[in-house]
């Protein structure tokens, strides 16, 4: 009840339009579909993610016939939701991936996949106030994979099961024979190392310092 | 069991099934009934929202750097430009969805809400004295989400996991050993714990609840119960 009277609509955390992302950046690119619908932006997109995003769902076992086509269809979401992207808040990489990541999930498992609506009045929203600086998201996913290759390989292959094989940790351990316990502070460990690792610290979204 | 709005002293335990059921979330591999509760929980905590994110700049990283391109079809590019260009509109994003009173009174998220549009009613069942349950069909034969609704004052029998059991708060407050939890907490709970949930005195409660297997209740009570829950 609380919480509904806090977040008001109109309240919600709007997208900063006058946010331009360096040029020659992927992110660029994206707002260049976005605010021009460029298509030869759209092509070098096309160019280095789709390969991307074919290699990511063969590997959870999607022939490549059928990853080529939901790479199509990835990339043609990319087009038409462009305009949601919200370079402030993400990398484009990380933003494609979500988008791939549900593209998965209609495919293999034929299921609705469930998500918070921005505009539900219920939303509760963050009582922090938005910082001054604007945070770059160039570097992000490229800090950010410097940070996964320099994890143990023990916390690297849970990460790896868990986003590439859509394994949940409850069948990692299963398979693995693992104690679950073990698999889920294997997990916690890689995410506090990604946290806390200099490179990305700054990255991460704002707020998250507070329950360390 | 639980991290929600407020600052709150977790366990190491707790904090790490939290933090793995986001990731999973993040990472795409929670059932559909589990996504569900997850995306309720998401609506109501700005800080899972942000565990969330953390975890999808996980996945940026992953595609970026751990996925080595496999060459598209050469005809693929000229096919999605092709696709831009005939295609008449694109899909608009759905609308509100419309739901009846007695469903509006209970403060769901929409993410809820679309499940329950063509639901006239919610139809208590009551399981045990005190507790009454409505299921939510989804299309997922792994998990079955249920509303709870527990009178105040009333106790659940002390029950064990067979999966992982995920509740959100939705309305007025419970408590167990752990702790109590209000509207958008979430409580994680897998096998390796038994618990016995309470409602406020008060106000009772109303939560959303997902189970991946059935659960197991222990005790004389859970032996009697058992069956009657597995409906």
């Amino acid at each position: 009840m609380e919480e509904q009277a806090k977040a008001g609509p109109g309240k919600k955390r709007e997208k900063n339009d006058d946010f331009v992302p360096e040029e020659g950046t992927n992110e660029y690119l994206l707002y260049a579909v976005a605010e021009n619908a460029d298509r030869e932006a759209f092509i070098q997109l096309f160019e280095y993610f789709a390969p991307r995003i074919k290699s990511f769902l063969m590997k959870s076992g999607i022939t490549p016939e059928q990853a080529d086509e939901l790479a199509q269809e990835t990339m043609l979401s990319v087009w038409d939701k462009a305009r949601q992207y919200n370079p402030e808040l993400a990398s484009a990489s990380t933003w494609i991936f979500t988008i791939a990541r549900n593209k998965r999930i209609d495919l293999v498992r034929k299921l609705a996949r469930p998500e918070p609506d921005p505009n539900d009045p219920a939303l509760v929203n963050d009582s922090m106030p938005k910082p001054d600086e604007m945070l770059d998201r160039k570097t992000e996913a490229a800090a950010m994979a410097k940070a996964i290759g320099d994890l143990p390989e023990e916390q690297a292959d849970m990460i790896r099961k868990s986003y590439f094989e859509e394994k949940t940790h409850d069948t990692i351990a299963r398979e693995t024979r693992l104690p679950l316990g073990t698999v889920k502070s294997r997990i916690r460990l890689a995410l506090e190392r990604l946290r806390q690792n200099e490179d990305i610290q700054s990255l991460w979204p704002q707020g998250t310092q507070k329950k360390q | 069991m639980a991290a929600g709005n407020t600052e709150k002293t977790v366990t190491m335990i707790a904090r790490q099934n939290y933090e793995a059921l986001l990731m999973d979330y993040a990472a795409g591999s929670l059932s559909e009934g589990q996504s569900l509760v997850v995306a309720a929980h998401l609506t109501l905590s700005p800080y899972a929202r942000t565990i969330v994110q953390h975890c999808e700049m996980i996945g940026g990283g992953l595609l970026d750097s751990q996925c080595k391109p496999v060459q598209m079809k050469e005809t693929s590019l000229q096919s999605v430009l092709d696709r831009i260009e005939t295609r008449k509109t694109e899909r608009s994003s759905p609308c509100k969805p419309h739901c009846c009173d007695n469903i509006k009174a209970l403060k769901l998220p929409v993410a809820v809400l679309r499940y329950l549009e063509n639901t006239p009613a919610i139809g208590w069942k009551t399981l045990y004295p005190g507790i009454h349950s409505f299921e939510i069909k989804t299309s997922c034969r792994y998990s079955k989400v249920r509303l709870l609704k527990i009178d105040p004052g009333t106790r659940s029998p002390e029950h064990t996991h067979g999966g992982t059991e995920i509740t959100l708060l939705i309305e007025g407050a419970v408590h167990d050993q752990t702790g109590t939890y209000k509207r958008g907490d979430l409580i994680v709970m897998d096998q390796t714990v038994t618990h016995q949930p309470v409602a406020d005195k008060k106000q009772g409660c109303v939560c959303l609840v997902v189970n991946n297997d059935p659960i197991r209740l222990t005790g004389w009570l859970g032996n009697l119960l058992n069956p009657f829950l597995r409906r």
